[in-house]
C-alpha cells in the first residue's frame, strides 16, 4: 500500500462527489442533467467518451491483460474480434435491426424478439438466458473490483471484495450518481489518457516495441507467435475463429436498451459521435492486451497474472497518476457492474416477473422484484468469487460465448430472413445456448479444438434454418411481420441517399401516416 | 372546415421541405402534396429523485404518439394556436388519462437507465396539452421511374420514406 496513492484515490472520488454535489444544487433547469436523461447527445466528443467508459468494464483491465500475460500475441485475435465486432453488427443487422424495432415499439431486445418471433416462449428463454449470463458477467466485475480494492487499498482480498461489492449494490439501489453526463465524461478522460500513460511508460521502459519483441524472444519466443504459449493451439483453426467470433458475433447476443428522444432540431451529432466512438476503440481496444505483452518483460514473475496492467501502472506510474489512474479505473468497473446489474434488475421484473407473474405490477414493486435479484446476486457473487473466484477473462469467455451462440442467428435472420419463424428461432436459441453451455463446462474444447462459441454458434445456426423450413406449413411468419420485413427492407425506387438519411426515430409515425393516407385513398 | 389546434412551432415550411428532399434524391422532381398534423399528448414532469445525497430533480418533457402510444423525451418546444383544415388532422386513438399513465412510465424507465439507479422516481405533472406536429408529404417524380412519396417532419426537418399501405397486424406496441 502507497500512501501517496490511497491520498490521490481518496481525493479523487472527492473531486467526483464535489462535481455531483455541485451539479446537484444547480438544480432542475441544469440543462447538461436533461440532455442526458432525454438521451441527447452533448456534443460528439464528450457522447463517444461516455460510451467508450461503457465498454471498458474489468474484462478489459483485468481480463485481456492477463490473457496477453500468458499467452502472448495470440492474445490479438481477440482483440481483432473486438475491433471488428461493433463493426459487423452495425452492418450487418444494426440498420435494419434499428428500423424494425422502432417499427415494433419495442424498447428492449427481448421485446424486440418476442415481437419478431411472437409466442410467450420467446421471451421466457430469452429472458432467463440474459438474467443468468448478464449475472455471470456481473460477477466477473465484482472479482475485477475486489481485486482492484486489495491491490489499491492494501486490504485482504475478502474484504475488499465486500467493499466494493457493497459500494456498486448501493449505488444501484440509490443511485450513487448525482451528474451521470458529468462524472462519466470526467472519468472517461481520466481513464483514457491513464491506459495511454500506462502504454507509454510501459513502452518506454522496455525501449519500444522492437526491443520490447526481442526481449521476449529470449523469455520464450512461442509468445511472439500468432499459436499462443508453446505454440498450444497450432493450427487449431476451430479455437481461432472462436477467438474472433466471441466478441465479434457477440456483441450481438447482448440486450439493449433502446430509449426514444424527439429532437426539435436536425440532429446531426450521433453519425459523428459514432465516427468518433469506433475510431477511439479502434485506437484503444488493443491498448490493454499490448500492456499485457510488454508486462511479460516488465513483471516477468507476476504471481496473479489479472493484476497485469494494475501491477505495470503501480511499479511505472508515478505515485500520485497511479491513484487517480486507479481510482478511474475502478470507477469504470463499479460503473458496468451497476449498468449490468440495473439491466439485470430490468429485464427479471419487466419480462419475467411483469410478462408472467404479475401483469398488474406497479412500478414500485417492479424495482422492489429488482432490487431483490440484484441483492440475491450480490450474496452468490460475494460467495463465488470468495470461495472460488473464477478468471475473469473465463467468466466473461463463458457468458459471451453462450450469449452469441443463444441470440445471434435469431437476431441475425430475423431482419434478413422473412422464413425465419418462432419455432426455429426457439430451438436456435436453446440449441445455441446448450451446446455452447456443454462444450464450456464439459471442457470439450481441447479435446475437439473446437471452441463453444463456434459449435455453438454452428449449431443454432442450422437449427433455425432446419425448423424454420421444416415448420412453415404449421407456422408460417404473420402476414405482419412480412409486410413490416419488406417495409424495412425497402427500397423499390428511392434512391439510396435519401434511404441512408432518413431519420428512423419517425418509422413508426411513418407506418401510421402511410396507413392514412392508403385509408384516404380507397374512400376516393 | 377549419380547426384550432396547439401546433409545435417549426421552421420548415413547404419550400424548406422540398429543397430538402431534393438535396438527397438528385434527378427527382419533389412536390408537396399536403401537410398532415399529428397528435401527441405532452406532458412535462418535474422528477425526483433520491440519492446518497440528497434528492435530485429536473425537468424533463415527454411526448407520447397518440396513434401508437410509443413515448419518446422530447426537447423543449414552443406551442403556437393556429386554425388548419380539419381534414389535415389525424384524430388521437387514445385518452389523455391513458397517455399520463403511459407517459408516467416511460418518463420512470428513462431516469432509471440513464440515471443507473433502481429508483421509483416521484413525478409531478407541471403541464400537459394535445400537441401537433406538422408532416409534409412530398412526392417525388422522374421521368423513367415509378414516384414515390416521403413524409417531413414540420420541426426538425428529419424525412423518411413513405410506401404504399401494407396490411398491418397489431404489433404491442404501447410501453
Amino acid at each position: 500500500m502507497n500512501t501517496t496513492v490511497i491520498l490521490f484515490l481518496v481525493l479523487y472520488y472527492m473531486v467526483m462527489v464535489g462535481v455531483g454535489v455541485w451539479a446537484m444544487r444547480r438544480g432542475a433547469s441544469d440543462d447538461l442533467e436533461g440532455y442526458l436523461l432525454g438521451g441527447r447527445n452533448v456534443g460528439p466528443m464528450v457522447t463517444a467518451l461516455t460510451l467508450q467508459s461503457t465498454s471498458m468494464s474489468g474484462y478489459m483491465f483485468l481480463g485481456a491483460g492477463s490473457l496477453a500475460y500468458t499467452q502472448g500475441y495470440w492474445a490479438f485475435w481477440y482483440a481483432a474480434g473486438d475491433i471488428g465486432g461493433g463493426v459487423l453488427n452495425l452492418s450487418v443487422i444494426g440498420r435494419r435491426m434499428r428500423k424494425l424495432s422502432r417499427m415494433m415499439g419495442s424498447l428492449t431486445a427481448i421485446e424486440y424478439l418476442e415481437n419478431r418471433y411472437p409466442s410467450p416462449a420467446t421471451r421466457l428463454i430469452a429472458a432467463s438466458l440474459s438474467v443468468f449470463l448478464l449475472s455471470a458477467y456481473v460477477l466477473a466485475q465484482f472479482i475485477a473490483g475486489g481485486k482492484g480494492m486489495a491491490l489499491i487499498t492494501g486490504l485482504p482480498y475478502s474484504v475488499a471484495l465486500l467493499i466494493a461489492l457493497a459500494v456498486i449494490i448501493v449505488y444501484t439501489f440509490l443511485g450513487g450518481y448525482l451528474a451521470v453526463a458529468y462524472t462519466d465524461f470526467f472519468q472517461s478522460l481520466i481513464m483514457i489518457v491513464g491506459v495511454a500513460w500506462v502504454l507509454g511508460a510501459a513502452l518506454i521502459h522496455v525501449g519500444g516495441l522492437s526491443a520490447a519483441n526481442a526481449a521476449i524472444a529470449e523469455i520464450d519466443p512461442t509468445l511472439l507467435s500468432v499459436w499462443g504459449k508453446d505454440l498450444g493451439y497450432h493450427g487449431q483453426w476451430g479455437i481461432v475463429v472462436g477467438a474472433v467470433l466471441v466478441f465479434s458475433i457477440g456483441l450481438m447476443g447482448w440486450p439493449h436498451v433502446v430509449t426514444r428522444h424527439m429532437a426539435m432540431k436536425q440532429p446531426t451529432t450521433a453519425r459523428r459521435a459514432g465516427a468518433y466512438a469506433t475510431a477511439w476503440n479502434l485506437l484503444f481496444v488493443s491498448s490493454p492486451y499490448l500492456v499485457g505483452v510488454l508486462a511479460i518483460i516488465i513483471l516477468p514473475n507476476l504471481e496473479d497474472p489479472e493484476m497485469a496492467i494494475f501491477q505495470v501502472a503501480y511499479t511505472l506510474l508515478p505515485a500520485a497518476v497511479t491513484g487517480i489512474v486507479m481510482a478511474a479505473i475502478m470507477a469504470a468497473i463499479m460503473s458496468t457492474a451497476d449498468s449490468l446489474l440495473l439491466q439485470t434488475g430490468s429485464i427479471a421484473s419487466r419480462d419475467l416477473y411483469e410478462r408472467f407473474i404479475n401483469p398488474k405490477a406497479s412500478d414500485r414493486e417492479m424495482v422492489m422484484v429488482s432490487r431483490g435479484l440484484v441483492f440475491a446476486i450480490g450474496v452468490a457473487g460475494y460467495v463465488i468469487a470468495l470461495v472460488q473466484p473464477p478468471a475473469v477473462f473465463d467468466v466473461v469467455i463463458f457468458a459471451t460465448s453462450i450469449l452469441s451462440s443463444a441470440f445471434a442467428p435469431a437476431f441475425v435472420c430475423a431482419v434478413w430472413w422473412k422464413k425465419a419463424n418462432t419455432p426455429g428461432a426457439i430451438a436456435s436459441m436453446v440449441t445455441g445456448a446448450s451446446t455452447s453451455f456443454v462444450w464450456e463446462v464439459g471442457n470439450l474444447a481441447d479435446a475437439t479444438t473446437l471452441a463453444p462459441v463456434t459449435v455453438g454458434l454452428l449449431a443454432s445456426t442450422l437449427i433455425i434454418i432446419v425448423v424454420s423450413l421444416a415448420t412453415q406449413s404449421i407456422s408460417p411468419v404473420p402476414g405482419h411481420i412480412v409486410a413490416v420485413l419488406e417495409e424495412t427492407a425497402k427500397v423499390g425506387p428511392i434512391p439510396k441517399h435519401l434511404l441512408s438519411a432518413s431519420d428512423f426515430a419517425l418509422s413508426p409515425e411513418a407506418e401510421q401516416i402511410e396507413s392514412i393516407l392508403g385509408q384516404r385513398r380507397e374512400e376516393r | 372546415m377549419t380547426r384550432s389546434l396547439a401546433r409545435i412551432r417549426g421552421s420548415i415550411g413547404r419550400e424548406r421541405a422540398e429543397m430538402l428532399i431534393a438535396s438527397v434524391a438528385g434527378g427527382w422532381t419533389p412536390r408537396t402534396e399536403a401537410c398532415l398534423f399529428y397528435p401527441y399528448f405532452w406532458f412535462l414532469f418535474r422528477c425526483s429523485t433520491r440519492t446518497l445525497f440528497g434528492e435530485t430533480g429536473l425537468k424533463v418533457s415527454c411526448l407520447i404518439d397518440a396513434q401508437t402510444k410509443v413515448g419518446a423525451t422530447a426537447d423543449a418546444f414552443e406551442l403556437e394556436h393556429v386554425g388548419v383544415p380539419a381534414g389535415d388532422v389525424i384524430e388521437p386513438r387514445l385518452d389523455e388519462a391513458e397517455a399520463n399513465r403511459l407517459a408516467e412510465r416511460y418518463v420512470a424507465y428513462v431516469v432509471r437507465n440513464r440515471r443507473k439507479a433502481l429508483v421509483v422516481p416521484k413525478l409531478e405533472v407541471l403541464e400537459h396539452a394535445l400537441v401537433f406536429k406538422p408532416f409534409w408529404i412530398v412526392n417525388c417524380t422522374n421521368d423513367s421511374k415509378p414516384d414515390f412519396r416521403v413524409m417531413v417532419d414540420g420541426i426538425t426537418g428529419g424525412f423518411h420514406a413513405l410506401a404504399p399501405p401494407a396490411p398491418l397486424g397489431s404489433f404491442n406496441l404501447s410501453f
